[in-house]
């Protein structure tokens, strides 16, 4: 209750102070869905997610944002998504506050996101943007030109963190930096992240390019910073790939293709008996397809698959922006494997129906 | 008597040829261009986009620099934040909820913008016209085109694509008096016509005729058009070294 109370002040306080040059919106999407729970009977749920987002306007060279999430059932679940200013001075700007910054490349797989670590599977492929994390963060970003930048960033809080203390040990912080770059035509990014709360150096290269295809490689190492061995080295070693390409026909609307995978070399490439959260298997790929035969109406067919154990979960799902900042959407999926594998029937969740509206205004 | 008519007959047959030979087809695309790109820029404007179920409003402000370079930034509450950077041959896309960038090069280039009628080229690419088609006349003489009950004079002119470009053939309006577009319509390699525009209001800025609204009908899908309003647009406007960056793309 006293989040809640708190919640609702910070609303207060932030409309009073923003009065002037504010920009607000509200997101609205209801949705009602079908599952199956853990005994494996249906059941049906309705869940409300509300933003409310207010933007600062009129400043060129400083940009702030507050929004404020809750997601509604029988009981309410307040949330600070973003709460950051970014601020332009004559040669670098700083960020700092409840946000997120994207390292690496990827949309669902990317071994250089050592911020919030991209390279485990989800299960829900319903949302449009299925990487938003925020986390608390001080960044300073210099540019070096047109496309090069290099850029320091401090976490005082590992990002997801549920702990309620605000003072956080120096031990526990997080730092680290980037290099992006653009060389014949490939962008290049290199940096590393010190993970202080788990003891971990955690190094990444990325590369970005185009030959037919948009075309896309990240490594990342996570060391231990004392007594590493070469087990160490082995397990920490991660690479994601991915290609992209949007095409359209004249009278067949318009078609993009993704492919991305998430490569552990040293992981387990044959399927474990008894698996849990832990086993980390060698190869897991994401396949979408979205297909938009007009302006307002698309469809997408989304799946991540786990290759080695035989196991994926399948989605597919449609949005219709019918009037102005209002969707409809369907989505259904499934879970295909055993019961020890990454994805599986017979287990809660298996299957999903979800409808919503969305409205954005 | 019959040489004052031999010479009358000389001066019909010639005076045709001689009158449009003062000007050809390329220099008549020149002089469109001259119009249409700016050495810098600065606007704001909307895209109203209509379709079988009612129209939908978008809100951008932009900032161009010659044929190239664009930064297009979305108003408007859906797409608030997102930011299109057009550069020569790629374009990245900014989308604030993911904090990230995502760079298109190639084929994307052809895509529509945010379920608008126009494509990415459309809006900043493809203005080096005789770089990418080879252009003649269709008729010789201008011709009288009709739009919203005026009546213009045109050079009426058909671009044939070079190489793989957007729309490999074009048949432009071109007014004769202002060398404004006034109508184009774009094919397909087969000749089908898949989208029309027709420019609906002009306005001296800086001593250049440039268009500040027109309408693009997509010819494939009935009742969808957008209609491309600029509202504020300032010509040969300081810009800053870094308008283009992707520095000022994440910002």
């Amino acid at each position: 209750m006293k989040n809640i109370c708190c919640f609702f002040l910070l609303i207060l306080l932030f409309v009073q102070a923003v009065y002037a040059e504010v920009v607000t919106s509200v997101e609205i999407t209801a949705l009602s869905g079908l599952t199956r729970d853990e005994n494996q009977e249906f059941v049906i749920y309705e869940v409300g997610k509300t933003a409310l987002n207010f933007d600062s306007v009129g400043n060129p060279d400083v940009r702030a944002q507050l929004e404020l999430d809750t997601i509604v059932t029988e009981a309410i679940m307040p949330d600070v998504k973003r709460a950051f200013v970014k601020v332009r001075f004559p040669g670098f700007r700083i960020t700092a506050g409840k946000t997120r910054e994207s390292w690496g490349e990827g949309f669902l797989f990317n071994a250089g996101d050592v911020i919030f670590g991209s390279m485990d599977p989800i299960a829900d492929l319903s949302e449009a943007i299925l990487r938003d994390e925020t986390a608390w963060l001080v960044d300073l970003y210099v540019p070096l030109g047109q496309f090069s930048h290099i850029e320091a960033i401090v976490l005082p809080y590992a990002p997801g963190s549920q702990s309620a203390e605000i003072l956080n040990s120096v031990h526990d912080m997080r730092a680290g930096g980037r290099i992006v770059t653009k060389l014949w035509g490939i962008k290049i990014e290199g940096g590393y992240l010190f993970k202080a709360d788990q003891a971990l150096h955690h190094p990444y290269v990325s590369f970005q390019g185009n030959l037919f295809f948009d075309l896309q490689l990240s490594a990342a190492l996570q060391l231990p910073a004392e007594d590493a061995t070469p087990e160490d080295i082995e397990d920490g070693f991660t690479v994601s790939f991915g290609l992209m390409h949007i095409f359209s026909t004249d009278e067949a609307g318009t078609w993009t293709v993704r492919m991305e995978g998430a490569l552990r070399p040293f992981g387990s490439w044959e399927e474990v008996e008894a698996a849990d959260e832990d086993t980390k298997y060698g190869l897991l790929l994401y396949p979408e397809i979205d297909y938009a035969p007009d302006d307002f109406l698309s469809f997408q067919l989304r799946s991540i698959i786990s290759p080695i154990d035989a196991s994926a979960v399948i989605s597919f799902g449609c949005t219709y922006n019918i009037y102005q900042g209002l969707n409809i959407l369907a989505t259904v999926a499934v879970q295909l494997g055993d019961e020890d594998d990454v994805f599986g029937w017979d287990r809660e969740g298996d299957v999903a129906l979800l409808l919503g509206l969305e409205y954005i205004f | 008597m019959k040489r004052i008519f031999f010479y009358m007959m000389i001066w019909a047959v010639l005076t045709p040829s001689i009158l449009f030979a003062q000007i050809t087809p390329e220099q008549i695309i020149k002089n469109a261009e001259y119009n249409q790109v700016h050495d810098t820029s600065k606007s704001t404007g909307k895209m109203i986009i209509t379709n079988r179920f009612g129209t939908q409003q978008k809100t951008f402000e932009a900032v161009a620099q010659g044929e190239d370079n664009m930064l297009l930034t979305f108003t408007n509450i859906e797409e608030r934040g997102q930011k299109i950077l057009r550069l020569k041959d790629e374009i990245y896309l900014y989308f604030p909820d993911a904090e990230g960038l995502l760079r298109l090069q190639g084929g994307a280039l052809k895509e529509s913008v945010m379920g608008s009628s126009f494509s990415y080229e459309d809006l900043t690419g493809e203005k080096g016209l005789l770089d990418l088609y080879t252009v003649s006349f269709i008729e010789t003489t201008p011709v009288q085109i009709e739009i919203s009950g005026t009546s213009y004079s045109c050079y009426h002119l058909k671009l044939k694509g070079k190489r793989s470009v957007a729309y490999p053939e074009q048949e432009l309006w071109i007014d004769s008096s202002n060398f404004v577009v006034r109508r184009a319509v774009y094919k397909s390699l087969s000749g089908r016509a898949l989208k029309e525009l027709v420019v609906e209001r002009v306005e001296r800025i800086s001593g250049k005729y440039v268009p500040v609204q027109f309408n693009m009908i997509d010819k494939l899908q009935k009742n969808s058009q957008t209609r491309f309003i600029i509202e504020n647009l300032r010509i040969n406007v300081a810009l800053r070294p870094d308008e283009f960056s992707l520095e000022r793309l994440s910002f």
